[in-house]
């Protein structure tokens, strides 16, 4: 063996020299360089064609089919890809479109808005229908039938004065206030109050951090009234105001009629008493003396009482947060074409758990191969609108139909203590149309398996004309 | 140490190549060409031919110098470019192969010493008593001076293949190269 490798060592290094020893004898012919260096020139500015030949070169045979092969299944599924996406938008489209007449024919009981484009109406509870673009919070709903927003309290205005015409006028009002921040407007009103040289009388304040409640008795000068009422009115939404004026002027003849009557007779009794001889006489005109000095001091703190009542009018100020439960909930009933109604129930019921609703009921029914299904969904008002968008992205939509809310205020958040009680009703069946999310996926999937089938062809040509050229 | 001297001397000639540099380049060719053109003769037959390989294959080496990474030993890589250059020509233009006993291997310029023309002239009968594969084989292993791999790769064969294309050649040649250097 090592004799072996020995000898093939040996051989090898006989052949080095043979080789070698004749390799000096081969010379290239001469001035090889004086005939190569123009071409040095030549060959470098050539090369940038022959790099652009040898693209062209490299671009050819199998690399060209695959690459061509991929724009082809690249454009058709771009095509594709918009038809479907253009195909869904006429969807929604039309869709959005058809919505006013159904939503007016499914809950209406109101006359309904024309000549208005937007999709959802807004009901009121007296059943006038305006439209949604119309800010709804500047119509209350319950408000004083005198009293429409800027009111001029005509009556009051003659009859609030003590000095001038002689009139004694009790001027009283109640003032139901809507605030968005109790303490605050509580601070208001007292600061109110001083400013207009009056004060505040009785002040309670209840309720939760959510609704919350504040009762206030101003008095303020009676020809502050007006200004005073004014002033409020500016602090919130007027619920309800009731004013109330009382003329007691006869009243109040007819109570100094009787004092001076009473002061009369207080006088006549002293002088009697004065003179009065006997001790019986003296004790009986005491008695009546008492009497009338007591009627004296009881007239005397009623004219009190209703100077200090005209002089000065009573304002009872209630103020509210907005109250709950004001208005009827959004409702909306959706029919969806969807390619899976199982796997689109389960991602609705998924949904309806993200945003804290409930299924009231859920049910799968086959019918001539097609499943459908039928969902009743509650959920928070706010969610209303986000879940039925979403809803609506499930598959193509057949019928829709919303019924806005008719509540002013933001209520039935998932802060407030309402449940959930928007109404959905969704509706599920299974399409029959070409495009689907499912079809556009077995469209890509195939797509790639034959971008990747052709890469693979590719490779493989590609390999096999290598080899061949080796070969 | 003397060879790592060498090694880094053709290293900054590489280098100074790669910035464009001429006379680095002449340098190269005059230091490979005679090798270069001993095994294209050999594996064409024709002094024409081969001279014209070597230079397509200079040329490709100045084109591409920028690829080539200093410090690799830059012998093996012009074989390789001229290995390349003379099979892919044989294999376009198969019909038009010189035999290797023609006398073209005679410098036309004429000054050629005899005992240099005999020298040839033993050596392509020696390969003339060869296959192509075997021939190519012994070429680049003891005339070119290139190792087993550089041989395999220059030529697009495995080593094994190569290891026994040689050992039969060598079989094949063994009495005539036992004789030459006892002679």
């Amino acid at each position: 063996m090592k004799d072996e490798k020995n000898n093939s060592d040996n051989m090898e290094n006989k052949a080095q020299k043979f080789f070698q020893k004749r390799a000096a004898s081969f010379k290239v012919g001469k001035g090889f360089w004086s005939k190569l260096e123009p071409r040095l020139n030549e060959k470098q500015s050539a090369s940038s064609a022959k790099r652009k030949e040898s693209f062209w070169q490299w671009l050819a045979g199998p690399r060209l089919i695959a690459i061509s092969s991929t724009l082809g299944v690249l454009v058709i599924l771009a095509t594709a890809g918009s038809l479907w996406l253009t195909r869904n938008n006429n969807i929604n489209h039309s869709n959005t479109a058809g919505i006013i007449d159904r939503g007016a024919i499914a809950k209406g009981g109101g006359e309904t808005y024309g000549g208005y484009s937007t999709a959802t109406t807004v009901t009121l509870t007296n059943g006038m229908i305006i439209p949604q673009t119309t800010p709804a919070v500047t119509i209350t709903q319950t408000s004083a039938p005198f009293f429409n927003g800027d009111i001029t309290f005509a009556p009051v205005t003659t009859t609030n004065s003590t000095d001038t015409t002689g009139k004694q006028v009790i001027s009283q009002a109640s003032v139901a206030l809507e605030v968005s921040d109790v303490s605050t407007a509580v601070n208001q009103v007292e600061t109110l109050a001083q400013n207009l040289g009056g004060s505040v009388d009785n002040m309670s304040s209840s309720g939760s951090q959510n609704q919350q409640q504040a009762n206030l008795t101003i008095r303020v000068p009676a020809n502050q009234f007006l200004a005073a009422l004014n002033q409020l009115q500016t602090m919130g939404t007027v619920e309800s105001q009731n004013i109330n004026t009382q003329d007691v002027t006869q009243q109040y003849i007819d109570l100094q009629a009787q004092l001076t009557s009473a002061q009369l007779e207080e006088q006549s009794l002293q002088a009697i008493l004065a003179k009065a001889t006997t001790v019986s006489d003296e004790i009986a005109i005491q008695d009546q003396l008492t009497q009338v000095i007591s009627q004296v001091e009881s007239l005397q703190g009623q004219i009190n009482y209703m100077q200090n009542q005209v002089a000065m009018s009573t304002i009872t100020v209630n103020l509210t947060t907005p109250t709950q439960n004001v208005g009827q909930a959004p409702s909306g009933s959706l029919t969806v074409e969807v390619g899976n109604v199982d796997n689109t129930v389960t991602s609705v019921k998924q949904l309806v758990a993200s945003v804290n609703g409930i299924i009231n009921s859920s049910s799968v029914s086959f019918d001539n191969g097609k499943e459908s299904a039928s969902l009743a969904i509650e959920v928070y008002r706010d969610n209303f609108d986000q879940v039925m968008t979403t809803l609506g992205k499930k598959g193509k939509i057949d019928q829709k139909t919303i019924q806005e809310s008719t509540g002013t205020q933001t209520t039935g958040t998932q802060q407030s203590n309402t449940p959930p009680d928007a109404m959905i009703y969704l509706s599920l069946i299974q399409s029959t149309g070409f495009w689907t999310a499912a079809h556009v996926t077995i469209i890509i999937a195939a797509a790639v398996i034959l971008v990747v089938l052709i890469i693979i062809v590719a490779a493989a040509g590609r390999a096999g004309l290598l080899r061949k050229k080796k070969a | 140490m003397i060879e790592q001297q060498t090694a880094m001397t053709e290293g900054d000639i590489i280098k100074r190549c790669q910035t464009g540099d001429r006379e680095a380049f002449r340098a190269v060719v005059e230091k490979y060409q005679n090798v270069l053109f001993g095994t294209a003769y050999l594996m064409t037959g024709s002094r024409t031919i081969a001279e014209d390989h070597v230079q397509e294959a200079f040329l490709a080496a100045w084109k591409n110098i920028g690829s080539f990474r200093p410090g690799y030993p830059l012998k093996p890589w012009l074989v390789r470019i001229l290995v390349n250059k003379v099979l892919s020509y044989q294999r376009t233009n198969a019909n038009t192969m010189i035999s290797l006993d023609d006398n073209s291997a005679i410098d036309p310029a004429g000054d050629d010493p005899a005992e240099d023309i005999a020298q040839r002239d033993q050596l392509r009968r020696v390969m003339q008593s060869l296959s192509t594969e075997q021939r190519q084989v012994v070429l680049l292993r003891y005339f070119a001076g290139l190792s087993l791999a550089e041989t395999a790769a220059a030529l697009g064969r495995r080593q094994g293949t190569v290891k026994s294309q040689t050992s039969r050649a060598l079989e094949q040649l063994r009495e005539l190269i036992t004789n030459d250097n006892q002679s």
